[in-house]
């Protein structure tokens, strides 16, 4: 088996662009824009960072409404946020849950979280971020 | 010419190592920002070719490179209005995948393509048109 001992992949020809060869070979990709750029869980009723990437800090603004700051820019605004929100491990819910997000900047992210139609606060939020960095 | 480096690990000086197989297979194979009020845009994405807009709060998303299979994994998320702070839940929009916007019929996604359906949380089976929906792909490419 061969292995690369190395602090840091930048491309040869562009810095920012290393291409992998997909499971199939039939198709290359940019390996940075696959990378998930930040993510996140949190325990929100009593606010903690469980564990995170490139999350500097949390803001508890509210009940049910949490502003993420970002580690690291985004290019534009329009990056890709996907999430899910749980309860402790051991109970479970029956109702819809999900989150929106209602203000987002290049380096910050504000979302309420709902259950069945309210504003709620959850055990497990976790949030992912895609796109493109500065 | 580029580099080129064929490797099965790499290992970083102090966070450990790590098989390449996890850095190619845990990557997104897709993503997508996409406007889906009016004629469907596409803000920013990864590896997708198009978004089809099949009526109301009903899109599929076509991929550039297929998958190897159609057990992908795909998550997703919606926001409101940049800088508008929501005054009342009533106008979320529940993203589910591989429905049709009759949900909660199913619609076998394919390795070129599946199906986003947004609803309202309030109203489950009435499907609604939102300004920013986004969704991962995350499995492995032909």
């Amino acid at each position: 088996m061969s292995e690369i001992k190395v602090d840091t992949l930048t491309g040869k020809t562009t810095a920012g662009n290393i291409t992998v060869t997909s499971e199939g070979g039939a198709a290359t990709m940019q390996l940075q824009q696959t990378l998930v750029k930040s993510w996140i869980t949190i325990e929100q009723v009593a606010p903690t960072v469980l564990d995170s990437l490139a999350i500097t800090s949390i803001v508890d603004n509210s009940t049910g409404d949490m502003e993420l700051n970002l580690t690291n820019n985004f290019t534009n605004d329009d990056y890709v946020v996907t999430g899910a929100l749980g309860n402790d491990n051991g109970s479970k819910s029956t109702s819809p849950t999900y989150f929106r997000g209602h203000t987002w900047q290049t380096n910050a992210y504000k979302f309420m979280s709902f259950y069945s139609g309210g504003v709620a606060e959850w055990n497990n939020t976790s949030l992912q971020f895609v796109g493109d960095l500065a | 010419m580029a580099g080129k480096l064929i490797a099965d690990q790499i290992e970083h000086s102090t966070a450990g190592s790590l098989d390449t197989q996890y850095v190619v297979q845990g990557s997104a194979k897709a993503w997508v920002n996409f406007n889906g009020i009016g004629t469907v845009a596409v803000r920013d994405s990864l590896n997708a070719s198009s978004i089809q807009d099949n009526g109301t709060g009903y899109y599929s998303l076509n991929f550039l490179s297929s998958t190897a299979n159609i057990n992908y994994s795909v998550s997703g998320g919606t926001n409101g209005t940049n800088n508008s702070f929501p005054t009342g839940a009533s106008t979320s929009g529940d993203i589910r995948f591989h429905t049709s916007n009759a949900s909660p019929y199913k619609v076998q996604p394919t390795t070129s393509a599946f199906t986003i359906t947004v609803s309202q949380d309030l109203n489950m089976g009435v499907p609604m048109d939102i300004e920013w929906a986004s969704a991962n792909i995350h499995g492995e490419l032909a």
